[in-house]
């Protein structure tokens, strides 16, 4: 019974420590097994499941009158759980992606509108909408360019100027 | 406290603190921030055509604005602040495009890239100099400028925005771009040139708005002079038609003031005049009265008397007539005597007259007859007859001649000779006369006297007794005219 329950202490201290020394004790098993499971073994599994085993194991000690090996057995596979659980909520976490952020491909296509003239050899403005922005770039065209001519993107010169010609409808 | 209930606390306590654990790992990028989160092995990829196999950097996890699960102590998290930074630029003595040399003070935003390249490469950059940004960046934006000045003039730095811009968005390219910084606005606020170039540049345009200022002030004043001087003038006219009007106001009071001054005067002279006449009627009837008088108390007394004298008269008229008639008969009876008295005078008239005539044509023949004979002799003693004529008007010749010495009253000689003088002076009148007489007639009185004396061979006049006498001096014209009295 104190062991169980001594096993679920230490297990929250770990985990308590973990979250004061924030990646410190991390390392002790994810720089060793990192890659493997892509994070299956990292620290919160690890003591989430001891800690559930500690618990669930007095638990099962404390209330029914089974004896210790039936206890161990229930204490693991509640640990399982809690450690697949914890598991599956940080993938979880892992892979919820975000807005990617913009690259300069992704300007090619894009419409926009002519800021500032572009004459026929040197650098005009043009105002782009890039991943639900309106960002000003730089932009050449092979001839010259009125003021608020509609406009495509042909190519990213770098990344902050671009080529640019007018759109024909 | 059962170890159940201490189990099931801990299961609960267990819980909130996986969670805790797993949520803490999931960081959250503000809008303005980019996380880069290093540490994962990048994907693999085999070129198809060189078969060089190369490891992209795609374990470089940059996220902007978003989520990212962050497996401590595998992967490490870093911040790049992606807000803009203002950057003062100022550049000292940049010689232009035309070699005005000018200081600019700008201003530039910059900030780090949205793009997951610009990122990456800012953060190579300035991950852990962030606050540099602003210094290095001022360095190469001055010399940007600098760059920019010298490829433009100065005009066209304060008015060509496009160009500015083109040229700042090349400048930016080749410096910027690479740094993975964004150049998002670049203005110069403030342009001086050494000199007075700038000045200069607007002193035409400033000398032009001062003219046109100036004109228009000028027309403004002249409109409003025009205006006003009209306004006197018509003030004028209204002036001058309200003297008018008040001068024929006052002309006709003046007229109806001297006519009520002059009613009092000419109703005084009409009642003058009317008791003039009053009185002349009066006076006429005192005339006429009076004339009434006169004629009871005189006229008809001097009527009577003239009627009682005509009456007379009548009378003694009648009676003179009856008394003439009376004298006339008598008269006639009278008148024979008396003609035949009278012709007999006549008569006796008659013949005494017929008798003087027979006398005078007697006379007038023996004249004429001793005349013929004169003149018979003047043929015949022409010169004595010329010489006799001239010796009797002589002595008129001489009184002429004296007569303004005795028209003298008094006269005073006053000469070395004395008295002498005077009879000198007669003489000479006298030879004057002569010398006149001979000059003016052709006569030669003193060559006839001297024929005279040396000739007496002529027989003397047929004058029976001419008197020769001279008279004396002052004696008028008392010349004997050869008058013959014929005596009885």
């Amino acid at each position: 019974m104190t062991l169980f329950l001594g096993l679920g202490i230490a297990g929250i201290a770990l985990l308590v420590l973990s979250l004061i020394f924030d990646g410190i004790l991390e390392g002790l098993f994810g720089g060793a097994l990192g890659g493997f499971f892509d994070g299956l073994l990292s620290l919160p599994v690890i003591a989430g499941f001891l800690s559930m085993l500690g618990f669930g194991g007095a638990i099962v000690l404390g209330t029914t009158g089974l004896g210790t090996v039936a206890a161990i057995v229930a204490g693991g596979l509640a640990g399982i759980v809690a450690a697949l659980l914890t598991w599956k909520f940080s993938r979880v976490l892992m892979r919820d992606q975000t807005d990617a952020t913009p690259r300069g491909d992704d300007l090619v296509g894009t419409s926009g509108s002519v800021v500032t003239a572009i004459p026929a050899d040197g650098y005009g403005e043009v105002l782009l909408r890039l991943g639900g922005q309106t960002v000003k770039f730089a932009a050449k065209s092979s001839t010259p360019v009125e003021r608020g001519t509609e406009i495509w993107v042909e190519a990213a010169l770098s990344t902050t100027s671009v080529v640019v010609r007018p759109v024909e409808r | 406290m059962s170890p159940v209930v201490i189990a099931v606390i801990g299961v609960v306590v267990l819980l909130v603190v996986l969670a805790l654990a797993v949520i803490t790992r999931y960081k959250v990028a503000g809008p303005s921030e980019a996380f880069i989160i290093t540490g994962r092995r990048g994907k693999k990829s085999t070129d198809p055509v060189t078969g060089r196999t190369s490891i992209d950097n795609s374990g470089q996890k940059v996220v902007v604005g978003g989520g990212v699960f962050v497996i401590p102590f595998v992967q490490q998290k870093f911040t790049l602040d992606l807000s803009s930074r203002q950057i003062p630029v100022a550049v000292r003595g940049a010689v232009t495009l035309r070699g005005v040399k000018s200081n600019l003070d700008g201003v530039a935003i910059v900030k780090v890239g949205g793009s997951e390249e610009t990122i990456r490469a800012a953060a190579q950059r300035f991950l852990q100099q962030q606050d540099g940004i602003v210094r290095f960046t001022q360095e190469v934006l001055s010399g940007a400028l600098r760059a920019i000045v010298g490829r433009m003039s100065v005009e066209d730095i304060i008015r060509d925005r496009a160009a500015f811009a083109s040229q700042v968005a090349e400048e930016a390219e080749a410096s910027l771009s690479g740094q993975g910084l964004i150049l998002d606005a670049f203005q110069i606020q403030d342009i001086t040139t050494e000199g007075s170039y700038l000045e200069d540049l607007g002193r035409p345009e400033a000398a032009r708005a001062k003219q046109e200022a100036d004109i228009a002030e000028a027309v403004a004043r002249r409109a409003a002079e025009q205006a006003r001087l009209k306004a006197e003038e018509e003030i004028a006219i209204a002036q001058r038609t309200l003297y008018l009007k008040q001068a024929e106001i006052k002309a006709q009071t003046d007229e109806a003031a001297a006519q009520a001054n002059a009613a009092g005067p000419l109703a005084e002279a009409a009642r003058q005049q009317d008791i003039l006449s009053e009185q002349e009627k009066v006076a006429e009837r005192q005339a006429a009265l009076t004339d009434r008088e006169l004629d009871t108390k005189i006229r008809k007394p001097a009527d009577a008397a003239r009627y009682q004298a005509e009456q007379e008269a009548e009378a003694r008229r009648i009676a003179q007539v009856k008394e003439a008639e009376a004298d006339a008969e008598r008269a006639r009876l009278t008148g024979e005597g008396e003609k035949l008295q009278r012709s007999a005078l006549a008569e006796a008239v008659r013949i005494e007259g017929e008798a003087e005539a027979a006398a005078i044509a007697a006379r007038g023949t023996a004249e004429a007859e001793a005349m013929h004979k004169k003149a018979d002799a003047f043929e015949r003693y022409g010169e004595a007859a010329v010489l006799q004529m001239l010796v009797e008007v002589l002595p008129q010749v001489v009184a002429k001649a004296s007569e303004p010495l005795s028209a003298v009253d008094k006269m005073t000689v006053i000469s070395t000779d004395g008295a002498s003088q005077l009879s000198r002076t007669v003489t000479d009148n006298v030879a004057q006369g002569m010398e006149l007489l001979s000059s003016t007639t052709g006569v030669d009185i003193a060559g006839l006297l001297k024929n005279l004396r040396a000739g007496k061979s002529g027989s003397a006049p047929a004058a029976p007794a001419a008197p020769a006498e001279v008279p004396a001096q002052g004696a008028k014209g008392a010349a004997s005219d050869g008058k013959i009295e014929i005596t009885d």
